[in-house]
């Protein structure tokens, strides 16, 4: 009898080992992006804006060549 | 060994004996049911890890790539219109923008750094007694394939001295005129004592004063 009950706890132990492995494998996956490194810096974002305010300050100075 | 013919009627009476044991085996509704329990979570185990596990798998990843490619696309428009942007200004500003090259030029330029300081020198009435640049990165030309380790940075400095004389009005006017030098430079220090030299006024001042400029390397 009792190998009888080890046996069926030994499969269900076996059973719930199965379904955490596979929900973490599933939580992994969907946690992964699927874009490559390369791409995510090529998608970064950029400021299209150039500040001018700079560019007049800097022709204001003298040269002096 | 003799060689016995397999016909439906031996395989009967070969797995029989087997029926006969397991017949009282089965027959006990304990047992029964906890073999039925023990096959069942087997192949609920079995389904899961070879059916169920590779199919919500896919499902899972089609859906995280769909959602990825659309912020991507997303990602991709922000981008174009910040360029089409950026462009626009380009155009606008492009005839202005070698103030910024003599601002931050793309070589140390020392030598060109030097002449201004001159000039600058001799339009505020003072006169130049040194101009040292200590040392100058030769752009261009890697020495050593380990060069290329090194990553360069978007801004580099370099030092350079500069000894005057004069009065103070004179170095003063240096001063400010070297803070609104178009070619950045910082001051790093100032040293400011009597020039006791023959043939010089008391009130003639030596300045020594330490810079630093940059140079943009992108």
């Amino acid at each position: 009898m009792d190998e009888e009950r080890d046996l069926l706890l030994v499969t269900i132990f076996t059973t719930l080992t199965i379904f955490l492995w596979v929900f973490f494998e599933l939580v992994k996956t969907s946690k992964t992006s699927s874009i490559a490194t390369p791409l995510q810096k090529v998608v970064s974002p950029l400021t299209g804006k150039i500040d001018i305010t700079v560019i007049d300050e800097l022709e204001k100075r003298s040269t002096l060549d | 060994m003799a060689n016995i013919p397999l016909n439906q009627s031996n395989l009967d009476t070969q797995f029989h004996r087997y029926y006969q044991r397991l017949t009282p085996i089965i027959k006990k509704p304990k047992m029964r049911a906890s073999t039925t329990a023990v096959f069942s979570f087997l192949a609920i185990s079995l389904f899961t890890w070879y059916a169920i596990r590779p199919t919500a798998q896919t499902i899972i990843f089609l859906r995280r790539e769909i959602s990825d490619k659309t912020t991507l696309n997303e990602q991709m428009e922000n981008k174009i219109t910040a360029l089409i942007q950026a462009q626009d200004t380009y155009e606008t500003i492009k005839e202005r923008l070698p103030v910024v090259q003599q601002a931050l030029p793309p070589d140390p330029d020392g030598v060109i750094l030097a002449r201004q300081i001159r000039n600058l020198a001799i339009i505020s009435g003072a006169s130049v007694s040194a101009i040292q640049v200590p040392s100058l990165p030769i752009l261009g030309k890697e020495a050593t394939p380990g060069a290329k380790l090194a990553p360069p940075k978007p801004l580099e400095q370099f030092p350079i001295s500069v000894v005057l004389t004069g009065q103070y009005p004179s170095l003063k006017a240096f001063i400010d005129g070297l803070l609104s030098l178009r070619r950045i430079t910082s001051i790093d220090t100032i040293n400011i004592r009597p020039a006791i030299r023959a043939g010089l006024s008391f009130d003639t001042l030596q300045l020594s004063i330490k810079l630093q400029s940059y140079y943009s390397t992108q």
